[in-house]
């Protein structure tokens, strides 16, 4: 009978409900933890959206990617290489001290500099001087003109003093302007943030945010299936995406990112020098097939470094289509012919074979075995290797590799989609291209600040790097969002931002 | 024996890691980053003093207790370890509860009725355990039991065990439990299968000696015979595994840490392991290092207590 008691009692305690709570609360999933939330060593995408959520930029990108006023209310360019901001009056941040340019002026010092390490300091290094002329105004003086840099100016603007006080430790408590505040972190599980009654918008709907980190892709979906949580995104396997795109449940959005998956050919490898070998492995690349059947049309085929859905996206691109014959015809071209009937086309005595390499993951593997396959039939012998990030990453920079699968992300500007990539020597370079147009035309488009001027210029790189394949540009990434019906008023961003929960409300 | 044990783990970890072909440098900067930038991460980390210095660097400061601090979590390493032990700490309990409560009455009852088909489901039961991959079994569980049922929380730690119970509230202790329920379980599944079967044959095997027979001969209850003699006697090896089997638990938390998200430090070393964060693997290996030889020597002296024939000279 004392038994009984206990297996009742216990299973009572195990099926009790959770807490009910009067506030609104948001609960999130997201797959790593953020590493830091001082905004200028942000590295990872989880450490992205906190900085969206507890800091503003000057400047925010909306979901076209143009710069709209955030803790500045105006700019202007008064000269090729000085941009004066207008700043917000009246602005706190959470521990309540007042927001003014000397904000601005810290936060972008310590980025620049060397020994502060900031993962993203390549982005601001033009940036010569940030000067206040006013507690209001604000001035950025750079070396050079350079025209993505409002691109880059939405990263969070942090409290001179606290920063400076806490150093190191201002990254496990920051202290910002923006919408929510951090109420408590624990580390690797969760993320809980509370609104700010005194954002300058007008304090959130939602009373609070809560952040879980679930690594796992499916346990996360699963999770927000059976309403443990409310809202995910990317990364989602690309399966359930179809599977739930019509789901009276969920609102599913997607749209597209600002990345690609692309292959990238090693031009230090003899065999990948001649620019026909080039084109036949892309005319080889089944692009629709790996788009519809292995990602289920959550990534679209990609044709170049121009992303759709951006201002500098052109139809016009060219590409080397799906050929297998035309293939063919280009390898024999160039002189290669299976002599010894082995089944793999050789020249010289040298097989046409090359190790394909990518980082463990499913989709990117099965990738690879498909090219395999396909290469396999008009006889090039390809073999695949798939090991642990660290190590493949490590090969790709010091260029040991012949064919990588890899990807890009966050290309929020064309500049940062190229200029490190493509040009001579370029530090992300990692298969020694190099064509003296291309130098020319991206330098231009750095400096070049009328729109549609730098459109041509990027066009016009794009279909050459297209036409030289250096890169074989696979996949244009997809960002999907999936949420419970009741949040309204949630932005889906191409960057993947969540910023539109400042205004967003949510009621289930 | 502990000391020696410690050092020859942090030394080959300490060799391992930087032998291995993997830069945090180059992680930490990232693909944007320059060649000038890896290398001031790669000084500024002290990655490029001669290895002997940096391992007397190391154990002089680890015999301090300093730890260092993590590359990419920027935080202590004993901090993080303090943060996600005891969670780790919790699952393993929690499984060896689970084991102890699931695999001993299991193995009992399969060598009492040993070659019935009670004993044939055992045994099957324990097969099944033995051979189900843990990810499939956790995954599969959570879809049954959160997706389907809804009964139990899908993912986490929720307030957390020990937390719960020193602040006393039921309803804390109710949602921790039913938050560690599938992830415990899913845990346990190899041990349950292994102890039952250790459980089973150390059973029957001390079923078929002489005392006994004797004791049977002398009238006592069978399950007096069983649970008095029997049992007891069986208990040592049945401890020793047990013992060693919450190493493993400790250990080999990881795929249950992921799949539940459960805020461990098998999953923190495994996050640490792929981006290269040498202080956090270092200090964290060397603390799981240190946990199994203390656990290994608290079994080693619990035979003392258990049988009296053995004591330590």
């Amino acid at each position: 009978m004392r038994y009984f008691r206990l297996v009742l009692v216990l299973t009572t305690l195990l099926l009790t409900a959770a807490t009910v709570s009067a506030q609104t609360v948001l609960r999130a999933g997201l797959d790593v933890d953020a590493g830091t939330m001082d905004p200028r060593l942000a590295r990872d995408t989880s450490a992205a959206r906190m900085q969206e959520l507890v800091f503003n930029g000057l400047v925010t990108l909306d979901a076209s990617l143009v710069p709209q006023p955030d803790l500045a209310t105006s700019w202007e360019f008064t000269s090729p290489t000085e941009l004066v901001f207008k700043l917000r009056e009246g602005v706190v941040f959470h521990d309540g001290s007042a927001f003014d340019a000397d904000d601005v002026v810290y936060t972008y010092s310590t980025l620049v500099e060397e020994d502060f390490a900031a993962p993203r300091r390549s982005l601001y290094t033009p940036i010569e001087e940030v000067v206040a002329n006013s507690p209001l105004e604000v001035r950025f003086v750079l070396s050079q003109p350079y025209a993505p840099v409002l691109q880059y100016l939405d990263m969070g603007i942090v409290p001179s003093d606290v920063a400076e006080n806490l150093g190191a430790d201002f990254g496990e408590q920051p202290v910002g302007t923006g919408p929510f505040a951090l109420a408590e972190w624990n580390r690797g599980a969760t993320i809980r943030l509370a609104a700010n009654d005194d954002y300058f918008l007008g304090r959130p709907a939602i009373d609070e945010i809560v952040i879980n980190i679930i690594p796992d892709n499916n346990v996360r979906l699963i999770a927000l299936e059976s309403g443990d949580l409310d809202l995910i995104h990317s990364p989602v396997p690309p399966q359930d995406l179809a599977r739930l795109r019509d789901s009276p449940d969920l609102v599913v959005e997607t749209t597209t990112a600002l990345g690609y998956t692309y292959l990238n050919l090693n031009l230090e490898n003899p065999l990948l020098q001649d620019v026909n070998v080039r084109k036949a492995l892309a005319h080889l690349t089944d692009r629709e097939t790996i788009s519809e059947v292995l990602f289920y049309g959550m990534d679209t085929p990609g044709e170049s470094f121009l992303l759709p859905g951006t201002f500098y996206y052109t139809n016009d691109i060219t590409t080397y289509d799906y050929d297998p014959e035309r293939a063919t015809e280009l390898l024999a071209e160039a002189g290669w012919e299976d002599t010894d009937n082995d089944g793999v086309l050789d020249k010289d005595g040298q097989p046409l074979s090359f190790e394909l390499t990518t980082n463990v993951d499913p989709n990117r593997e099965q990738v690879l075995e498909f090219l395999q396959g396909e290469w396999a039939q008009v006889g090039i012998d390809a073999s695949v290797r798939v090991y642990e990030w660290p190590s493949f990453i490590a090969d790709v920079i010091a260029g040991d590799y012949q064919v990588g699968l890899i990807g890009w992300l966050l290309l929020n500007d064309p500049d940062r989609a190229t200029y490190l990539q493509f040009r001579t020597g370029g530090d992300s370079n990692y298969g020694s291209y190099s064509n003296p147009r291309v130098d020319e035309l991206l330098d231009a488009g750095r400096a070049e600040t009328d729109p549609d001027a730098r459109k041509e210029i990027y066009a016009e790189a794009a279909q050459i790097v297209t036409d030289e394949v250096p890169y074989i540009f696979l996949l244009n990434q997809g960002y999907v969002v999936m949420h419970d019906p009741g949040l309204e008023g949630f932005v889906v961003h191409p960057a993947g931002s969540w910023k539109s929960l400042e205004t967003a409300t949510f009621g289930n | 024996m502990f000391i020696p044990v410690v050092l020859g783990v942090l030394t080959i970890v300490f060799i391992t890691l930087r032998s291995v072909p993997g830069d945090p440098a180059a992680i930490f900067v990232g693909p944007e980053g320059s060649a000038a930038d890896r290398l001031r991460v790669t000084q500024a980390l002290g990655l490029d003093r001669p290895l002997p210095v940096q391992y007397g660097i190391y154990v002089w400061r680890a015999v301090q207790g300093d730890f260092g601090r993590s590359i990419f979590l920027r935080t202590e390493v004993s901090q993080l370890i303090r943060d996600t032990f005891p969670a780790t700490l919790e699952l393993a309990v929690l499984a060896l509860i689970a084991t102890v409560l699931i695999a001993v009455p299991l193995g009992m009852l399969a060598a009492v009725k040993a070659n019935t088909a009670i004993d044939f489901v055992a045994t099957l039961i324990a097969l099944l355990g033995v051979s189900m991959p843990i990810f499939w079994f956790g995954v599969l569980s959570i879809l049954l039991f959160s997706l389907e049922f809804g009964w139990l929380p899908s993912f986490g730690r929720g307030p957390g065990l020990f937390p719960a119970i020193s602040s006393g509230d039921i309803g804390m202790v109710g949602q921790a439990l039913r938050h560690a329920f599938l992830p415990s379980l899913t845990l346990a599944i190899t041990s349950i299968a292994l102890v039952a079967r250790l459980v089973r044959s150390s059973m029957l095997e001390i079923l078929g000696l002489d005392y006994v027979r004797t004791a049977r001969a002398k009238g006592a209850g069978e399950r007096r015979v069983v649970l008095r003699h029997a049992f007891r006697n069986a208990l040592l090896s049945v401890i020793t595994v047990l013992g060693l089997q919450f190493g493993t638990l400790l250990g080999g938390a990881v795929v249950t840490e992921i799949i539940f998200a459960w805020p461990g430090l098998g999953r923190l070393i495994v996050n640490a392991i792929s981006q290269r964060d040498f202080p956090l693997i270092q200090g964290s290996v060397i603390f799981v290092a240190v946990m199994i030889s203390a656990i290994n020597l608290l079994v080693d002296l619990s035979y003392a207590w258990i049988n009296p024939k053995i004591r330590y000279v």
